[in-house]
């Protein structure tokens, strides 16, 4: 690095340089300028990486979804199975949470226990809700005879919207955990680190749903 | 600062993603942005909900209006929760993002595509018929015009020309050689025969007509005969409008029509067509 490139990086208001020598940028982080980047960012990213190829999994779920929509073998459709109420009910409890989850995380990031946990708390009460009503609704549904078995497009129903529902199960545990391991070891930076993970995976989720529930459900019963 | 302090973002040349870019570290400026994302949230869902279930709109642009109101939601959640910007330092966000994106809507677009078309290229040519039978009322029309024709054809007709008088064949009917099938008028004949009858006693060469078989046939019956076989569709059809008009006698190895010749001969008796003379 010569003191010509430290100039361009002081004077450079889009952090273009990447210089690690600069004065102006104490703890920069280049990218191949040889700059340590920090453990959050990095951490962050690959977890961005990884939401963005789970949703490209999701979006092969939905590509199935679509083309086996109309293939109900003479079983029930989705304007006779789907009840919107339901539905209504379970955006409302993942949108909200997505709200808690982020005054969680707020919270966390000024080392606040009452904002961190009330929050999270009530973000695991609205996922629960959320879950309970699917788990009921899949009962419902296989107990009328409109199983995963029952027809093609049942199948590619169960599997999208089941893939999420343990999507979402998974997200209650870690957010458990997130809970207990901030009450053992508080607000460390490892700690810190994983609830923005984890943030990221429930915010993921909630934007899976949306497409959920305006592909599955109200397409599904649209006239 | 450490690198690993939250707080010390705001000096970052790039944010992690979901990083909140804040002035000052304050909990009431960071639950600003989740309620803004929140009420947009809210409306936009209200709106999706309302619109599926609408007569208010026009039906096919329903799903239209869903996917548009699901993405700008997606949009919503994507500022305002992630926190994903078009700034410098959310660059590598926005570009992984961007290919995610590329990446699903290839998947989609192209399972749709390919899917849509080789539903139909791919059934076996057996279940075709069954499977379009299958589909309900008024999925798809069709009409079709079907002509039916026989294995062979074979031509019948008068000898001579002349108005029918009487139809002994229908249609669909099966025939033999001989069998009789329509009468042509015999009058005009048979002023013939007289007045050739008239010529031939004023000659002293009389020479009566005979009838089939020989046999003294003064009465003179002019008549068609069908051959053997199946008598062809376009003769089937026109027989019952042939009755009280006149008919073009078809050639055959009895000279040509209207010849003097031809006609003597005919007015000998039961006119028949032999088999030859239709192939």
């Amino acid at each position: 690095m010569t003191t010509i490139d430290a100039a361009v990086g002081q004077s450079d208001p889009h952090h273009l340089g990447h210089d690690r020598e600069s004065s102006y940028h104490q703890h920069t982080e280049g990218h191949a300028g040889g700059g340590l980047v920090s453990k959050r960012i990095i951490t962050g990213y690959g977890f961005w990486i990884f939401l963005l190829s789970d949703i490209i999994m999701f979006s092969a779920f939905f590509a199935a979804y679509a083309v086996l929509v109309g293939n109900t073998a003479g079983g029930p459709t989705g304007r006779e199975l789907f009840n919107l109420r339901n539905v209504a009910l379970e955006t409302a409890f993942l949108l909200v949470s997505s709200f808690t989850v982020g005054l969680a995380r707020i919270g966390a990031r000024a080392h606040s226990g009452s904002w961190f946990y009330v929050p999270m708390a009530a973000t695991f009460m609205l996922g629960a809700a959320f879950l309970t009503i699917e788990v009921q609704e899949f009962a419902g549904m296989v107990a009328r005879g409109a199983g995963p078995t029952r027809s093609a497009f049942l199948s590619a129903f169960f599997t999208l919207v089941g893939c999420h529902g343990l999507h979402i199960t998974a997200g209650l545990l870690w957010l458990l955990t997130m809970m207990a391991q901030v009450f053992a070891k508080g607000f460390r930076a490892d700690i810190l680190r994983r609830i923005l993970c984890f943030n990221l995976f429930w915010h993921a989720l909630d934007i899976v749903w949306v497409a959920i529930f305006t592909v599955v459900y109200l397409m599904g019963v649209a006239p | 600062m450490s690198y690993s302090e939250p707080t010390s973002d705001l000096h970052r040349t790039d944010a992690a993603p979901g990083d909140q870019r804040l002035d000052r570290a304050e909990i009431a400026e960071g639950i600003k942005s989740y309620l803004v994302g929140l009420g947009l949230s809210i409306l936009l869902t209200v709106m999706s909900f309302f619109i599926s279930g609408t007569t208010l709109v026009w039906g096919p642009s329903i799903p239209v209006a869903l996917v548009v109101l699901a993405i700008a939601q997606m949009g919503v959640h994507l500022v305002f929760f992630l926190h994903i910007t078009t700034a410098p330092d959310n660059v590598n966000n926005v570009l992984a993002l961007a290919f995610g994106v590329l990446i699903v809507l290839l998947v989609l677009a192209g399972s749709l595509w390919i899917m849509a078309h080789l539903n139909y290229n791919m059934k076996p040519m057996d279940q075709m018929m069954p499977m379009e039978l299958e589909r309900g009322p008024g999925a798809r029309a069709i009409t079709a015009k079907r002509v039916v024709g026989p294995a062979t054809a074979a031509s019948v007709g008068p000898g001579v020309s002349g108005v029918i008088q009487a139809i002994h064949c229908n249609a669909s009917m099966q025939v033999k050689a001989g069998q009789l099938c329509a009468k042509i008028d015999p009058h005009p004949y048979q002023q013939v025969s007289i007045r050739l009858g008239a010529l031939a006693n004023d000659k002293g060469q009389h020479h009566p007509p005979t009838g089939h078989k020989g046999h003294p046939n003064p009465c003179i019956a002019i008549s068609w005969h069908s051959v053997t076989g199946q008598v062809p569709p376009q003769i089937q059809q026109d027989l019952p409008t042939m009755v009280g008009r006149p008919v073009q006698p078809v050639t055959g190895g009895y000279g040509q029509t209207g010849s003097s010749d031809y006609l003597i001969k005919a007015l000998e008796g039961h006119y028949q067509i032999p088999d030859n003379s239709v192939r």
